[in-house]
């Protein structure tokens, strides 16, 4: 598959997200969930839990999300697909979707694991099919955002920005 | 991979500063997280180990505000430079939109400097990336030290693909933020 | 929230049925509710997992097709284990055998209600 250099997420492709989200928080009683690029950055959450941190949060879980693949094949192992991250009250459930996404739960005592597990399959299917379209769309919506007067004037606040 | 959201109109990007052990990865970020406008940043993060080496990584969260509607964010990270943790370096490259080469000027550090590029290369070509065609720029830090190689040396053998280059001395903060202003144009100008 | 424990209620209805845990195929406890709270639900849902697979090798061995259920009598009580499709099994811990036919009728009647709360029908 060709690499796209960017993603572009419409408010349509958002709404779905985040009502996915929204169900697979509810169904699971989970503390919170979120979706992240495996780059660290924070597509959506829900929850109050991980609003605060997220965009910490989102760099680490990614980063070791990235670690344990490549340990996996170290190990021969084709992948891992998902991390369990087990706490004294809260526990972290993280899987992958389709190599570009991950979703992660957070979720306490009151809630199994099983039940996350098995839950977290299909709301990380339906995210597959909301990536899809995502990639899908991006090469038609790009152009809109970035344009030649938007890159003259961000080079301009770069310059504003980063100045010595 | 650069995130365009527009329904929460936001713009992001990543950017990696790698090198070998102790080239001034980390000092670069350190210094734009203590002088830049603090509106426009969010706590550094560093993964290190006691000795404050990065064993993971360091990551700083900056955000250039409203443009066009748009609020563009760049999150800098750093590679952890020793050789053992070659399988971590790719762990946190995955996803950039950008790279900043920092060199160690020193002439003793020149071979490793060449073996790093080298590993670079690779990594890059092993996540189906061209660094020939990816933002890409060099730093020649430690411009100070005695030892540091002339510029047009080091550029001449480890700057091969001719990519934009910047003398510094990072932990005085000087060519930090022309490095940083080069990348994000470069990174922005690929989107 | 995913209501379960409605459907594992209707077990702990039946007399003498202690326990009542609904494991995934990989062991990992789904849902459970007990009306002592003693044992390790957790572990038992874990334990009883390998005792199916073990009943499957079995099975296989001596070619009499699928398991269909497992019952271990002990002392002082009796488990049984049933597999809910393909993904997962309703364990039951009981004083003793005589509504034991009443749990495996349960276990076919809700096998519909728990896919469906699971999504996965």
């Amino acid at each position: 598959m060709e690499q796209l250099t960017n993603l572009v997420i419409s408010d349509r492709e958002l709404a779905f997200i985040s009502t996915a989200l929204n169900k697979l928080m509810n169904d699971t009683n989970a503390t919170s969930v979120m979706l992240i690029d495996k780059s660290g950055q924070v597509i959506a959450t829900q929850g109050t839990g991980v609003r605060r941190n997220a965009t910490s949060l989102g760099a680490l879980l990614a980063g070791a999300f990235s670690s344990s693949r490549h340990i996996a094949e170290l190990l021969g192992e084709k992948d891992f697909r998902t991390i369990f991250q087990q706490g004294v009250h809260e526990n972290i459930f993280t899987t992958m979707v389709e190599e570009q996404w991950l979703l992660v739960i957070v979720f306490d005592k009151l809630t199994h694991i099983g039940l996350v597990k098995v839950l977290s399959k299909k709301a990380a299917d339906e995210m597959g099919h909301i990536l899809e379209r995502v990639r899908a769309d991006t090469t038609r919506t790009k152009s809109s955002v970035i344009n030649v007067q938007f890159r003259s004037s961000v080079e301009d606040t770069i310059d504003l920005l980063f100045r010595d | 991979m650069a995130l365009i959201n527009i329904a929460t109109h936001e713009i992001h990007c990543k950017i990696v500063y790698y090198g070998i052990g102790y080239c001034g990865k980390t000092t670069n970020l350190q210094y734009v997280f203590k002088s830049i406008n603090p509106n426009a940043r969010g706590d550094m993060l560093s993964i290190a180990t006691e000795t404050e080496r990065t064993l993971f990584f360091d990551f700083l969260p900056l955000d250039l505000g409203m443009v066009h509607g748009f609020r563009t964010r760049f999150h800098l990270y750093t590679v952890p430079g020793q050789i053992l943790y070659e399988r971590t370096r790719m762990a946190v490259l995955n996803g950039a939109d950008g790279i900043v080469f920092v060199v160690d000027s020193q002439a003793e550090k020149f071979e490793e400097n060449v073996q790093s590029i080298a590993e670079l290369e690779m990594n890059m070509r092993r996540i189906g990336k061209d660094l020939g065609n990816f933002p890409f720029i060099m730093q020649w830090n430690k411009r100070d030290l005695p030892s540091a190689l002339p510029v047009n040396v080091l550029d001449r053998y480890l700057n091969r693909r001719r990519v934009p280059h910047f003398e510094a001395i990072a932990y005085e903060g000087k060519g930090v933020f022309a490095t940083l202003r080069s990348i994000s144009k470069s990174v922005m100008a690929q989107l | 929230m995913v209501d379960l424990k409605q459907s594992l209620s209707r077990f702990l209805a039946i007399p003498g049925v202690r326990q009542a845990i609904l494991v995934g195929r990989d062991g990992l406890m789904i849902e459970g509710l007990t009306r002592d709270g003693k044992e390790d639900m957790e572990a038992v849902g874990a334990i009883m997992t390998t005792s199916l697979s073990t009943a499957e090798a079995l099975g296989q061995e001596i070619s009499r097709g699928n398991v269909v259920g497992v019952l271990m009598e002990f002392e002082n009580g009796l488990v049984s284990v049933d597999p809910l499709g393909d993904f997962a099994l309703m364990v039951t811990l009981s004083d003793n055998a005589s509504n034991i036919g009443r749990v495996r009728h349960l276990v076919k009647t809700i096998r519909t209600e728990v896919l469906e709360a699971l999504d996965i029908a």
